[in-house]
């Protein structure tokens, strides 16, 4: 019989084996041996890795070990030297045929100075590169010279008026997916231009101007997938009509504490809505019902819920604000309406009274539950499972009894509990986490309970990804 | 309830349920696409697999025979390896060799599950330990040239997990 050993695994078996190693872990598996190590700098591992290449050209390190990371970063070189350097690789054909991603962080000098070869005669071509990304970066100011057909992602934080627009406006038409913090005006000149824009993050500030509006029009048409956070009057203001008109926009995530339900327009094929820190009284005031039609998923402050019209809820979560109370009377009418039909249920920072967990158990389809930092009565704690019977995963995120110094120790239901779960539940879709815990003995029961979690997740964000 | 018989490369023959021989995607195949018809009492050679080895895989298929089918594999979530069942985690405490010859036939065999839950047991001998203790638990030889060590080790040290 034989007598295998690692290395005799098929390379399709260790590439699994592999595949379950974190980075940490995975980078000290480069340099066990010469198989594993030609493993795992293949491309697909290293695209996950960031070469700090800046930093490694600085200290005079060999530059052939690195040609075949796809991933950089340049954070700030005014070495004229090392600058030198980084062109030079740059342009050599090995590394610029590989490269997926450049990052640059604080470059303070001119962006001719890596990007432009100085005779101006040879073209940068980067066949593979999809991500470029300038954080705090100076400006390109001539035409630039570079090839990159696979460029669909930009990542701009700019707070002045210098930054590398040049440089990929020659892009502009084919990018797929822009992240911009910076200004209207120069959000407005990047998105007037746009064709194939899918994705779009905005955190933009300033005046806007009749111009910028129309860029931001224009590009909201295109859009699937909007994150919006204005923290001026002004652009909030427009907002509603701008999302009036954007019919393509599937998902939409406000982060503005300056803007109000009132104002969202219906909106026919949303199918994700996330509204994240607003202040409750933005909500309250006013019955203006808000009719989502395709909405599957919806994540909103407490008080807000029963506004919404929403035939097609699958997944809901609510936001209080510190431990607020969640109401029974707010969300009964609600969540009866949903009571064959909702899967999922995630609430944060609220607190739990008996009705309350009643209504909960009222979800028939739940499949899923969780808190994160809600308060449950600890006379209830232990009931809260047993109406959920078609539960397939429940997760526990620093969740506590009302006072307790540490509360582990002092509130026997609490522990009761979650030891009882780890027993009755192990292997089934529950994970606690507890990273809150005061003293030593806790940590350790802490720790315990941290660890047993399931595949179910996997399967749970298999399910979602299907459905998005 | 039927059954089939397999032989193994040291010419030993199984008698198992058919419902437990089609944990193996290989012996499935066999008998619904091929159409190797089992009631022939002609037993299925399994030449890459030995008796011991074959033992063993059985006991793991019979407790397994009821598992609904795995979610389907996405290669990009991050893949845990802290929720091997303690059944499991049991029944792979053997030594290294059976270990590796159980997922050479597993392998052989097409038992997707049962290598899942091989690779995971070795992924957590690898875990948390540094290259040294990794050859010396596995005992594979260093043969890196002079200096290539260091190198690595140094090129790591200028990169970073990417967000």
């Amino acid at each position: 019989m034989s007598q295998a050993a690692i290395n005799d695994l098929p390379v399709e078996l260790l590439i699994e084996v592999l595949d379950h190693l974190r980075f940490n872990d995975r980078r000290t598996a480069e340099g066990v041996c010469t198989h594993w190590n030609s493993i795992l700098t293949e491309s697909r591992y290293l695209k996950k890795t960031v070469l700090h290449l800046g930093s490694y050209i600085s200290q005079g390190h060999n530059l052939d070990e690195i040609r075949h990371y796809p991933v950089v970063v340049i954070g700030d070189v005014t070495d004229a030297a090392v600058l030198d350097q980084i062109r030079e690789f740059l342009f050599s054909e090995e590394v610029s045929s590989n490269l997926v991603a450049i990052h640059l962080t604080n470059f303070s000098q001119p962006m001719e100075r890596i990007f432009e070869d100085p005779a101006g005669k040879k073209t940068l071509n980067l066949p593979k590169l999809e991500e470029i990304k300038f954080e705090r970066c100076a400006k390109h100011s001539s035409e630039p010279n570079i090839i990159a057909p696979r460029l669909k992602c930009v990542d701009l934080i700019s707070h002045n008026s210098h930054y590398p627009g040049d440089l990929v406006m020659p892009f502009v038409e084919q990018i797929q997916e822009m992240n911009l913090y910076t200004s209207f005006k120069v959000s407005g000149q990047l998105l007037r231009n746009a064709k194939n824009l899918r994705k779009l993050y905005l955190r933009i500030y300033g005046i806007m101007s009749p111009q910028d509006l129309e860029a931001l029009k224009h590009a909201f048409k295109l859009v699937e997938n909007v994150n919006i956070d204005l923290p001026g009057e002004d652009a909030i203001k427009n907002l509603p009509e701008l999302l009036q008109t954007s019919h393509n926009i599937h998902v939409l995530t406000i982060a503005s504490s300056k803007f109000s339900i009132n104002t969202l327009p219906s909106m026919e094929n949303l199918q994700e809505l996330n509204l994240l820190s607003i202040p409750a009284q933005r909500f309250t005031t006013g019955t203006h019902k808000l009719s989502l039609p395709k909405l599957w998923k919806l994540q909103t402050v407490m008080s807000t819920v029963k506004r919404f019209v929403v035939p097609n809820l699958k997944s809901l979560t609510l936001l209080g604000e510190v431990y607020t109370n969640l109401r029974e009377p707010h969300i009964r009418h609600f969540f009866k309406q949903f009571a064959h039909q909702l899967e999922e249920l995630d609430l944060l920072d609220l607190t739990l009274s008996k009705k309350c967990i009643r209504v909960v158990h009222s979800l028939a389809k739940l499949h899923s539950l969780m808190l994160c930092k809600v308060q449950v009565d600890e006379h209830e704690v232990g009931n809260l499972m047993d109406g959920l019977r078609s539960l397939r995963m429940a997760r526990f995120v620093n969740c506590y009894p009302y006072t307790a110094e540490c509360y582990y120790c002092s509130c026997a239901e609490y522990r009761e509990f979650f030891e009882g779960l780890k027993d009755e539940y192990d292997y089934c879709g529950v994970s606690v986490t507890l990273d809150e815990l005061e003293c030593d003995q806790c940590m350790s029961l802490g720790a315990i309970l941290c660890s047993f979690t399931t595949s179910y997740q996997h399967q749970r964000l298999e399910e979602m990804s299907c459905l998005s | 309830m039927s059954t089939i018989k397999l032989e193994t490369s040291d010419g030993v023959k199984f008698t198992v349920k058919t419902q437990v021989a089609k944990c193996s995607g290989t012996i499935r195949t066999m008998l619904e696409d091929i159409g190797i018809n089992p009631q022939d009492g002609e037993a299925i050679p399994l030449s890459n697999v030995h008796s011991t080895i074959l033992q063993k895989i059985l006991v793991w298929a019979e407790h397994h025979v009821d598992d609904p089918e795995p979610p389907r594999d996405d290669a990009d979530a991050a893949k845990r390896t802290d929720d091997i069942c303690s059944w499991d985690e049991d029944f792979l405490k053997v030594d290294q060799r059976t270990l590796f010859d159980v997922m050479l036939a597993a392998n052989y065999l097409d038992m997707k599950q049962l290598i899942a839950v091989c690779c995971k047991t070795v992924a957590n001998m690898i875990k948390g330990k540094t290259a040294d203790q990794i050859r010396k638990t596995f005992n594979i030889e260093n043969d890196f040239p002079p200096g290539d060590e260091d190198k690595i080790r140094l090129r790591n040290q200028f990169c970073e997990e990417r967000r």
